[in-house]
This record gives structure tokens, C-alpha cells and sequence, in this order.
């Protein structure tokens, strides 16, 4: 084995493909036609590569296309008819990052703005006024003060104080 | 790339145009189909992937580009596919030793009158053990190199073409191919011995 015998070997496959420059498709031509050995490997590697191309083409089964187009009619469906997709046009200017920003710092504005004025009501006299007078009527109306049972218990334990008292006097 | 018809028909159902899918479809869903059926050895996951593959193409024409030919393109999707099912491992494309072919799937082809000759001779079992070893040592492959040799075998492809469909470098190709077609013939050599 000499080095152009090496040389092919290492090659072999590209050479057979037709993947070499022509230069070096020449040589191996040349090569081959007086070593026997590596025209010998050359020749079953043909071969070999051959046997594969015996491999017959099947075709598809006589379902597929109808089986290939119900799925693609469940994709427009989908498209069609998902509730999403409303959603996600409505939020499809968001898309641009321009618009998605200042409606964004619109959105902070807009709650800063009604956080201070939120604050400002919570502080003034006028609100506080307006609490105590809710509690106020709220403890009026209480159950237990109209309750005549807790008015009763309240008169005797009266009763009870002022007996004692003129007991201890 | 616009000058090839495909990429043409691809940007037209870009645009909307229904009509333009299903030409592609027609053009392709047979090489599809038995790209993949050659890959992974079974004809209904190769219906079920081949079909994966068109409907990856329908959900994201809107993002095509036309940066390189359709088959290109196409393939591309295809082979990732591929590699991805194995990697999950959703099907299990082992060719069990000496018989190559599922009994249902003689049937099914046989019965669609696809299979060139029933007849038992002789002759035609040892050309049908000489395939059936073929099949067996492409199934035992490493994926990238099954995948290469295809594209190599059965859709005479350069290496630079292949480097292309795979995301390699046609160095890639050229090694990985070699290595491929080396594997085969050892095989086909022993069979034959045998």
C-alpha cells in the first residue's frame, strides 16, 4: 500500500460520491486503474451503496391527506373561534414597545395622582367628622341598648345598689 | 433564492393563499414521507411525523424568511423532528433483529400492490435478507450519520447541500457520510459472505 493507496483510502467515499475537486478525481481515476486493491474497494463500496438505492419508495395511505387536512382544520378553528385571540387583539398595539411604555407611565400617572388624592380625603376634618358621626349613629341604633331585658337587669342592679346603700347607712 | 418555484409558492401562502400550501404539500408529502419512513422504520409514525412537519410549516409561514431553498427549509424542520422524537423518546424505531419489517406493514403495502414481487424464490429471499440487513445496519446508525446518509443516498445531495439541510459544516458531512457508508458496507460485505 503506497501513500496514494492511503491517500484514496481516507477519500474513498468522497471519490465515489463525486465530492472531490477534479484534480483529485483524476489522480484516484488514474489510481485505480493499476492497483487492483483499491479498485477492488472502490468497486464494493458501488456496489454496497447500490443495494441501497433497491430500497423502494412506499406511498402514503389512502387516509392520509384526510387525516393531514382535518388537522389543519382544527388549527383554523382554533384560530377562528378561540376566545383568546379577542383578548389578544385587543393587546396587539402592546406589541410596538413605544406604545406599550406610555401607556404604561399613563397607567403610573393615573395611580399616583389618585393615591394622593385618596390620602388627602383620609386626613381632612371633614372626613373624620363624618366617621365619628357613623359611629355614633351606628352605637345609637345598637340592639342592646333598645334590648328591654338588658334595660331591666340594669334598673335591678339600681335597685340593688341603693338598698345596699341605705343597708350600710 | 426567490427564483425557486417552491420558495414562490411558500411566500404566496405567506400572503394567504391557501391554494399555494396545498401544492407544497403535493409536491412534497411523498420524499417527506419516505425520508422519514427510511429514518425511523415505521410507516405510521413516518405518516405522523411527515405530517408534523407540513403543519409546522402551516402554523409559522408567517415567520418564513426565504434565506435558502424550500427543500432546505423543509428538510431542516424535518430532521429536527426527528432527532427531537428520538431524543424523547415518544417512539421506539428499534429493528428488531431479522425482521425489519412489522407483519402489519407487509400487509398494508403488499395489499396496496407497492412491493414489486411476492414471488419466493430462491433468488429473491437472499436479496430480501441482503435489504433486510441493510435496513437493520441503517437503523443501527447513529442519527446524524442515518440522517446524512440519506439525504446522500436517496436524494443525491452534495455535502454542502446536506451540510445545509442538517446545520453542519460540509466538513461535518463529509466525515460523518464517510463514516456511514463505511458502517454499510462492512455490513452488506458480511451478508454477503454469510
Amino acid at each position: 500500500m503506497n501513500g496514494l493507496c492511503r491517500k484514496l483510502n481516507s477519500e474513498i467515499v468522497a471519490y465515489i460520491d463525486g465530492q472531490l475537486p477534479q484534480e483529485t478525481t483524476s489522480l484516484f481515476d488514474r489510481h485505480i486503474e493499476t492497483c487492483a486493491e483499491c479498485r477492488s474497494k472502490a468497486q464494493e463500496l458501488r456496489t454496497s451503496m447500490e443495494c441501497l438505492l433497491k430500497w423502494e419508495d412506499i406511498k402514503p395511505a389512502e387516509n392520509y391527506d384526510s387525516v393531514f387536512w382535518e388537522k389543519i382544520n382544527v388549527i383554523k378553528d382554533k384560530k377562528k373561534g378561540k376566545p383568546g385571540n379577542v383578548i389578544l387583539h385587543f393587546f396587539k398595539p402592546f406589541n410596538n414597545h413605544r406604545f406599550a411604555l406610555a401607556t404604561c407611565a399613563a397607567a403610573c400617572a393615573v395611580f399616583i395622582t389618585l393615591s394622593l388624592f385618596s390620602i388627602e380625603k383620609h386626613d381632612s376634618p371633614d372626613y373624620k367628622n363624618i366617621l365619628f358621626v357613623q359611629e355614633m349613629d351606628l352605637l345609637s341604633n345598637m340592639e342592646v341598648i333598645e334590648n328591654s331585658e338588658a334595660l331591666e337587669d340594669f334598673e335591678i342592679i339600681n335597685c340593688l345598689d341603693i338598698l345596699e346603700q341605705e343597708l350600710n347607712g | 433564492m426567490k427564483k425557486d418555484p417552491h420558495v414562490q409558492l411558500m411566500l404566496r401562502f405567506q400572503k394567504g393563499e391557501e391554494n399555494a400550501f396545498k401544492q407544497l404539500f403535493e409536491i412534497y408529502k411523498r420524499p417527506l414521507l419516505n425520508f422519514i419512513y427510511r429514518y425511523c422504520q415505521d410507516f405510521r409514525v413516518a405518516e405522523e411525523l411527515s405530517q408534523e412537519v407540513f403543519l409546522r410549516v402551516y402554523k409559522t409561514a408567517s415567520t418564513y424568511k426565504p434565506v435558502a431553498k424550500f427543500s432546505t427549509w423543509l428538510y431542516r424542520i424535518a430532521t429536527n423532528i426527528c432527532l427531537n422524537e428520538v431524543r424523547t423518546g415518544r417512539y421506539k424505531y428499534e429493528v428488531q433483529p431479522g425482521s425489519t419489517w412489522g407483519g402489519s406493514e407487509i400487509d398494508e403495502i403488499e395489499a396496496r400492490g407497492e412491493h414489486a414481487s411476492t414471488t419466493h424464490t430462491e433468488e429473491s429471499m437472499v436479496e430480501q435478507e441482503l435489504q433486510n440487513s441493510v435496513k437493520e445496519s441503517i437503523s443501527k446508525l447513529p442519527e446524524k450519520q442515518r440522517i446524512a446518509l440519506l439525504f446522500s443516498i436517496y436524494d443525491q445531495l452534495s455535502y454542502r447541500e446536506i451540510g445545509e439541510r442538517m446545520g453542519c459544516s460540509e466538513g461535518a458531512v463529509k466525515s460523518i457520510v464517510h463514516r456511514a457508508k463505511l458502517a454499510i458496507k462492512t455490513t452488506i460485505q458480511l451478508t454477503k459472505e454469510q
